[in-house]
């Protein structure tokens, strides 16, 4: 239908460019995001003259009008969007942008459609916090990073965490962005929740193929977290969950000069542990202090150029003290200064500088009994960025140009190490590891007559850390293409390459995982991925269906599975494994967003392996999250919709093949350590210790056993009230409502089974106000 | 560290209480085991058994029929004989830096073999020595070696001016040792030896065994210990398998250290071998060991 109507379009074009003399240009946006809105109708009526318009796929449209016809009215229209109805006086060939702004009304069911209708094949997708907030979370918070991983392609890590498998990649090799930078921290509470206030964010672009050549230095997806933009809208908002509140504002001054954006989250938990142990009682002292905060500045400086400068900070403590003192901490620290510069309305150029710090430490302290520290141990990491990068862009009608180049200095200190050896002396293990990483790129996206889109880029980078240096080259492909009726297939080809390596722990979206540069021990990983797919879009329903194919090399691994809870010496090279990976899989997704009800199925048939020279006996062996099917429905219907009252259920199922172990199903008999029987007795030694002193216990090969599968239901419930100047929303909901018992891991005592289950049911609330 | 961190980990997620029975049957096909370690000696042993299953008692069925071939750079240097119900031996010295193939031969059972290399004796020499610090020179490193200290009782052994002790029963392997060797392992590093031997202690301390990554360049240490007037002080240089089965095995045990200690329930770790179709370890290793107290055995 649409592709008939731009026919008829073009056929209108053409009629009236025979007499035409000016040339009324532009582009129609969502005044909030920013992003093109495809398809919307544009019409500029006179006295004595009529002509019409829809804007194609990426939001352009084109009027011819007879020269002598100087005014006129334009009025543009789009589902979901306030109209929009202006007087114009033409006089030459003009270019103009139009921002629409969402319904308030329906918003998140029309802004999805809006966007959805862009977005063809299973590569990439848009979300909102909206979209987020129909689904039920443990921390009761909306949390978007969560949201990814119900899509098609994505295997989640520990129940209910943000552990995160794309593709067969590895959670360390998905790059999230916030604004355009690269957030190595990116979960508070050991995995629980992401460090992005819901509030703050105007939408994620989430991509896993057929990405473009602006990105380098990952190897599975990227994650583009938007924040808003204080200089098209102002507001602000309130909310309470369990564990966390939060607020943000957002204003603009001058006339909309300057903007400023300002949101921050606190966790009540260490008051909640304390009124607790007020109540129960309990030996030892827990201090959890988890907090982020963002301030970003905008300043328009004139029609064609503005700056940005943004500051994001997160801090997780966590100090538990009984007989001895742990403490565990990671923080973010990020600041950013952004030029953007229009030369045309087709030309522009960005450009940025950043500073990005990822710090954590795990200390442990040991007292004697007057308080004083008599022992000791403190092993920290951190990754600090310092890059300038810059880009141009020019619009050639229907090819749009993309250039840039990028500098980036990083010094990594891996596992620093400092020991309490006296009551006056510290003995410190640390070592620098500094990388210098430069890129360039192009890129072209072109749209051909025929409804072809192609993407087409090549980024080549410079890499060197110590002795090792060497040139790499990433190639990005994709196209799509319309057959029918919005039948189309889309086609992607990527090779990317990631010059860090994360050593990976516990597989939560864990902040305490170790990273280290490439090196020549240690190569830059890179993964080659095809990407064939169909979609399918009919009115409020959309289908995909597709397939990948991937391959990964230079992936590193600890040999052995004693590193889970993050590096516990500065030794760790000797521990470290280069290997290889392989993944391939089926995915479908299908879903509907209509006024009342929107539903969304995600369904991956896939297979994951790796291949390590010592892990295995040099076999390949299932990856531990190679989960063969998952799937993912979830559902929102609106049930009461009053005028200023609006009420909502949501549910959501998500299955999934159970994850890989390696169990301990037998023993062999072992060749005890040098004297071991005769020890001094100087420690304590566990009767399960000394026995392991003696006998091996006889592994299953790796991750051969497969855990019994997944399943679990979540429902909430969120009312909102309007009122003139604010908006009241309050959601209870329930994760794991059926309180399935969905087991981690089998572990052995006494010669007896057991199974540790993450999450029983965990009852949430969440209250927010919005002005 | 790990055992605090969880108990963080446990607290926030507040998934005490969910442990619970697991209905896990698991059939499990039993290996054949090989334990030898070569030594710098003129008899070499070898344990030849069968795994068992979780839950099999103590007990390990041992092989009874078998042809064990001993090579020593692709020459065959003789066959183990039986010498017990599931030791086999060999009257045979290895050749320091020689290379080692052993092939298993078993009725209805694939063909069984693993491959070692006999180190050198470790190029260490004492340089000084007080009550608390003995310090020690070497130079380039190949092999990884593996420190430990015993702490030796007068007797008889040490009376005798004509011979030099050697390390029995009755010694005893001490549990805290510390140094500031460069390449140490700190996989089982924990703290200092404040508590055990006061202020005097100012180096980082292990657990029972130093692990000492090969080096390239001579270094000079120091290593802390409670030490006896009569002890020892002993070097191992191990071939690289036994290294990775040394370390892979203390990695595992001290897994285990503290039974309350949940972090055990995730231990997927699995113990090195180097035996091709079966379990177990084939390697060597050389000692070098310091007397204090009598004189140097070279």
């Amino acid at each position: 239908m649409i592709k008939r109507i731009l026919l008829l379009s073009i056929f209108v074009f053409s009629v009236v460019a025979v007499s035409a003399k000016i040339k009324i240009s532009g582009k129609v946006q969502d005044e909030e995001t920013g992003l093109s809105l495809a398809y919307c109708h544009v019409k500029v009526t006179s006295n004595s003259y009529k002509s019409y318009a829809i804007a194609d796929n990426y939001g352009n449209f084109i009027l011819l009008i007879p020269e002598e016809i100087n005014e006129l009215n334009i009025d543009i229209s789009c589902v979901g969007y306030i109209s929009l109805t202006q007087p114009l006086y033409v006089y030459n060939d003009t270019v103009l942008t139009f921002n629409l702004k969402p319904d308030q009304i329906n918003i998140s069911e029309v802004r999805v459609l809006s966007r959805k209708a862009q977005q063809r094949g299973l590569n990439e997708y848009y979300l909102t916090p909206k979209d987020a907030s129909v689904s039920a979370t443990v921390m009761g918070e909306v949390d978007i990073i969560k949201q990814l991983q119900v899509l098609p392609g994505v295997s989640q890590g520990m129940d209910g965490t943000l552990g995160m498998f794309v593709r067969g990649g590895n959670n360390g090799n998905n790059r999230i962005e916030l604004d355009g930078i690269p957030i190595y921290g990116n979960t508070h509470l050991f995995g629980l929740t992401s460090v992005f206030q819901a509030d703050i964010i105007q939408d994620i672009t989430f991509k896993m193929g057929g990405i473009s050549a602006q990105k380098g230095n990952f190897l599975s997806s990227v994650t583009q977290v938007q924040t808003k933009d204080a200089l098209k809208s102002s507001g602000g908002s309130i909310s309470v969950s369990p564990f966390i509140i939060g607020g943000h504002t957002q204003f603009s001054l001058a006339d909309k000069t300057f903007g400023v954006l300002l949101g921050g989250r606190y966790s009540l938990l260490n008051q909640e542990f304390k009124l607790i142990q007020k109540s129960l009682g309990g030996e030892g002292t827990f201090t959890p202090q988890v907090a982020d905060g963002l301030l970003k500045l905008s300043w328009k400086i004139d029609t064609t150029q503005s700056v940005n400068l943004l500051a994001f900070a997160t801090n997780d403590y966590l100090y538990y003290k009984n007989e001895s003192g742990i403490a565990q901490n990671w923080d973010n620290t990020v600041f950013k200064l952004e030029w953007e510069k229009f030369f045309n309305p087709t030309a522009s150029l960005n450009t940025m500088a950043y500073y990005n710090q990822f710090r954590n430490v795990q200390e442990q302290k040991t007292y004697d009994l007057s308080d004083g520290l008599v022992n000791g141990l403190l092993l920290s990491s951190k990754v600090k960025d310092v890059v300038f990068k810059s880009e141009l862009t020019k619009q050639y009608n229907e090819l749009r140009l993309s250039t840039g180049l990028s500098f980036q200095y990083t010094e990594f200190s891996p596992a620093s190490q400092k020991v309490v050896v006296s009551s006056n002396k510290t003995e410190d293990f640390s070592s620098n590891l500094n990388s210098i990483l430069t890129g360039a790129y192009i890129s072209i996206n072109h749209k051909l007559p025929g409804d072809i889109f192609y993407q087409a880029g090549v980024r080549t980078y410079y890499y060197q850390s110590g002795s090792y240096s060497n040139v790499f080259a990433d190639v990005r492909l994709m196209a799509d293409y319309v057959i029918a009726r919005n039948f189309g297939v889309e086609i992607s080809y990527d090779h990317f390459s990631q010059f860090f390596q994360v050593l990976e722990g516990l597989p939560t979206g864990w902040s305490l995982d170790l990273m280290i540069p490439a090196s020549g021990s240690c190569k830059p990983s890179q993964s080659d991925q095809f990407y064939s797919g169909f979609f399918w879009i009919l009115n409020q329903f959309r289908f995909n269906l597709g397939g990948y194919w991937k391959s990964l090399t230079n992936l590193i691994s600890y040999k052995n599975n004693v590193n889970l809870f993050g590096a516990n010496n500065a030794t760790f090279h000797d521990e470290l494994e280069s290997g290889k990976g392989k993944s391939y899989g089926l995915e479908f997704m299908a879903n509907k967003k209509g006024n009342k009800w929107s539903w969304n199925f995600a369904y991956t048939l896939s297979k994951t392996t790796r291949t390590y020279p010592t892990i295995n006996g040099g076999n390949s062996y299932p990856f531990k999250f190679d989960r063969r099917h998952i799937l993912n429905f979830q559902t929102n219907y609106i049930t009461v919709n009053k005028g200023k009252r609006k009420q909502n259920v949501f549910a959501s199922i998500a299955f999934s093949s159970g994850h890989k172990a390696t169990l301990a199903v037998g023993e062999y008999l072992g060749v005890t350590l040098p004297y071991w029987e005769q020890s001094d007795g100087g420690v304590f030694i566990s009767s399960e210790m000394n026995h392991q002193a003696y006998h091996r216990q006889l592994m299953s090969p790796k991750n051969s056993y497969t855990m019994p599968n997944y399943l679990r239901f979540d429902l909430g419930y969120t009312f909102i009230r309007l009122r003139r100047s604010f908006e009241r929303e309050f959601t209870v909901s329930a994760f794991n409502v059926t309180n399935h018992k969905n087991p981690y891991l089998y572990f052995n005592e006494s010669n007896k089974w057991y199974q540790l289950t993450i999450f029983p049911i965990m009852p949430s609330f969440r209250y927010s106000l919005r002005f | 560290m790990k055992k605090g961190l969880f108990y963080v980990v446990l607290a926030i997620a507040g998934f005490c209480g969910c442990v619970e029975d697991a209905p896990l049957i698991i059939e499990t096909t039993n290996k054949v085991v090989v334990n030898c370690i070569l030594q710098d000696s003129d008899n070499q042993a070898l344990t030849l058994v069968y795994s068992k299953s979780r839950g099999g008692g103590l007990y390990y069925e041992p092989v009874q029929e078998a042809a064990i071939k001993l090579f020593e750079n692709d020459t065959l240097v003789g066959e183990f004989i039986k010498a017990g119900s599931r030791t086999w031996e060999i009257n045979f010295r290895p050749e320091l830096g020689a290379n080692y193939r052993l092939e298993i031969v078993m009725p209805d059972w694939k063909d069984i073999q693993a491959n070692t290399t006999m180190p050198p004796v470790p190029k260490v020499e004492l340089v000084y020595e007080e009550h608390y610090i003995k310090r020690f020179s070497q130079i380039d490193q190949q092999y990884s070696q593996w420190l430990f200290v015993l702490n030796s009782t007068f007797d008889e052994r040490w009376e005798n001016f004509f011979e030099t002790p050697q390390i029995n029963s009755s010694d005893r392997l001490l549990s805290n040792i510390a140094t500031n060797h460069p390449s140490a392992d700190r996989f089982n590093q924990y703290g200092n030896l404040g508590d055990v031997i006061g202020t005097a202690a100012s180096l980082p301390a292990y657990d029972f065994y130093i692990r000492l990554a090969p080096i390239i360049d001579s270094t000079i240490f120091d290593v802390e210990a409670n030490y006896c007037p009569t002890c020892f002080v002993v070097f191992r240089n191990s071939s690289p398998e036994y290294d990775q089965y040394f370390k892979t095995s203390f990695q595992k045990m001290l897994i285990y250290v503290d039974e309350n200690d949940p972090g055990a329930w995730f231990d997927e770790s699995v113990v090195y071998s180097n035996i091709e179709n079966g379990v177990g370890i084939f390697g060597a290793y050389t000692d070098k060991v310091f007397v204090f107290g009598n004189a140097e055995i070279p």
